[in-house]
């Protein structure tokens, strides 16, 4: 089974027209037919399917002016997606953290991204049913980082809920939801990072926790 | 031309002086931003509620909104201890009484799961306040409670969201860990729904300034005090209309009674008086709270316009109160709350108990996530 079967990642290309960012996420549906011991067909289906909240598109405001996406893609990557290099712990909240490929159906002739690298990790059990995904992204020079407004347009646009803001060790983090899942973001420097974790998976935070201490 | 200005503008400030009319800016703004800074920083704190011939106090140290500790003592007695760290949370209960309405069933031993498990999409998280819960649970938990020991549920505390609809308990006082947990998150929520002009800074000299209204301390040097609805004005009597759901609706909710005052110092909040109370509005002059009733048809007693706003109180407290459980509105709760903070911003550590009972805390005073979700 390919790396991109194993994560397949669906790209909305059309909203990549106005400068974006990607997310990913594990499957809400699969997350949905699991039970408190899920039964191996269950396992076996989410950890095979994921799906993708999609794309949150910047404000258009914001977009203009960003550079051009660069030319040298790295290999692996059918589009412009460049990989970030982010180092993360061998685990998060005691599940095993792995490193997946950002770009999969990352292909886009769209040169105003917001981001112009990402990376993105999967946290699973040792059955390696996926628990949760951790992406960051890099935003490019021109994003307006210091604007309040270009974040809170960032951030409004992850999710499908209204986003609650929580302060932990000293920084804010926001949270959200879409079916089956939360999805918790946050600044750090120029880079966003996006937590999505089951909503049914009851050690969310110790999760959260450990992916707070990642440093690009 | 200028001695003519001059005279104008003097005359101005007697009349507003007079009327009572000086002009109030929108302090709200301004508070509301020191208060979500406070929310942000680690902290300790008293909160303690007087009300109804008791006393109740919480001691809560707060390292961020994943981490807290809590004590509750009513009158002096402790009540309960909860103690919340990420995902798991755990209580200890010194009064079973506290217990005697919780409804246990289904299951004879304590339904404790591994940390680190997928839960049924079924399984919900009975939110309501410091009360029993919604959800039946483990005589075996209850147990071991009524014991005084320590339970702890590995996942106790799992929700990341906020419930929305608890923003403000329906009734204060009925949840006092809950209160005192969120006092800042409440406050900011009270003040969002004030109207322009109700939070300004303590003046005695100012013409809106009404001492006999004014149930809270003076700040000491160096602190700034705003006041936050000191002296409410509502909508004229005499605009309402003769409709009966007009005349209803021109009753004021319990919100209008309570007013507070926050304390600032280099900043942050340092201290929170809050009071709820139908004698200090009754003094107001205009409000006829009396009337408005009267006009809405609620019974009081013959001859009560003729008493003091001080034996009209008990009275209104408990006509309105019937009055908002026919609407479903929320109960009016008179208490005066005093939260004076320390440690601001130094880190504390929160630990779990050692040696507990692991348990399931389902449905035992589980209020979800608690501290932050502001927007």
């Amino acid at each position: 089974m390919s790396r991109l079967q194993r994560l397949a990642i669906v790209v909305a290309v059309a909203m990549l027209a106005t400068g974006a960012v990607l997310i990913v996420i594990p499957s809400g549906g699969s997350a949905r037919a699991s039970s408190s011991s899920p039964s191996p067909a269950a396992k076996s289906h989410a950890t095979t399917t994921h799906q993708s909240t999609g794309i949150v598109a910047c404000p258009s405001p914001y977009t203009k002016g960003f550079h051009k996406a660069p030319a040298n893609v790295p290999p692996g990557c059918p589009g412009p997606c460049p990989a970030l290099s982010v180092s993360t712990p061998a685990t998060m909240g005691g599940l095993v953290v792995g490193r997946e490929d950002p770009c999969g159906d990352f292909q886009s002739s769209n040169t105003t991204r917001a981001l112009d690298a990402v990376a993105l990790f999967s946290v699973r059990e040792p059955t390696q049913l996926l628990i949760a995904t951790l992406e960051v992204g890099r935003f490019s020079p021109a994003a307006p980082l210091g604007d309040t407004g270009f974040r809170d347009g960032v951030i409004s646009q992850i999710g499908q809920t209204t986003p609650q803001a929580l302060w932990l060790e000293g920084h804010p983090v926001y949270a959200t939801s879409s079916p089956g899942l939360t999805l918790i973001c946050w600044f750090k420097g120029r880079y966003l990072f996006v937590l999505a974790v089951r909503n049914n998976y009851d050690q969310p935070k110790s999760i959260l926790r450990d992916a707070l201490k990642v440093n690009p | 031309m200028k001695r003519a200005l001059s005279l104008l503008v003097a005359a101005a400030s007697v009349l507003g002086m007079l009327t009572g009319c000086a002009t109030k800016l929108d302090y709200r703004p301004q508070v509301q931003a020191i208060i979500r800074h406070t929310e942000a920083l680690a902290r300790t704190y008293t909160y303690k509620m007087s009300s109804g011939g008791h006393t109740s106090t919480v001691n809560v140290e707060i390292a961020d909104d994943f981490r807290y500790l809590a004590t509750y003592a009513r009158d002096g007695s402790p009540e309960v201890d909860e103690i919340v760290r990420d995902d798991a949370r755990a209580v200890q209960v010194h009064d079973p009484a506290l217990l005697a309405s919780i409804k246990t069933g289904g299951q004879t031993t304590a339904p404790t799961t591994a940390a680190g498990t997928v839960k049924p999409l079924d399984a919900t998280v009975p939110v309501g306040g410091f009360v029993a819960g919604k959800t039946a649970v483990s005589p075996a938990t209850v147990a071991s409670l009524q014991k005084g020991q320590w339970v702890e549920d590995s996942s106790g505390s799992y929700t990341i969201l906020r419930p929305a609809s608890l923003s403000r308990p329906p009734t204060p006082g009925a949840d006092q860990v809950g209160d005192a947990l969120k006092v800042l998150a409440d406050l900011d929520t009270y003040i969002s729904g004030l109207p322009d002009g109700a939070v300004v800074p303590f003046n005695p000299e100012a013409g809106y300034y009404f001492k006999a209204l004014d149930p809270f301390p003076r700040p000491a040097a160096g602190t700034q005090r705003y006041d936050v609805s000191l002296s409410p004005q509502l909508p004229g009597r005499s605009a309402v209309d003769d409709s009966p759901g007009q005349r209803q609706a021109a009753i004021p909710l319990a919100d209008y009674f309570l007013s507070a005052a926050v304390y600032v110092r280099n900043g942050v909040v340092v201290s929170i008086r809050e009071s709820a109370n139908v004698a200090l509005r009754l003094r107001l002059p205009d409000q006829d709270i009396v009337a408005r009733l009267q006009d809405a048809l609620v019974k009081l007693p013959a001859g009560i316009s003729s008493l003091s706003p001080e034996r009209q109180a008990p009275i209104i407290d408990q006509a309105l109160n019937k009055f908002y459980a026919q609407h479903q509105d929320p109960a009016l709760v008179q208490r005066y709350v005093v939260v004076d903070f320390s440690q601001l911003g130094v880190q504390t550590s929160i630990t779990l108990p050692a040696s507990p009972v692991q348990a399931s805390l389902a449905g035992i005073f589980d209020r979800g996530q608690t501290l932050g979700g502001g927007s």
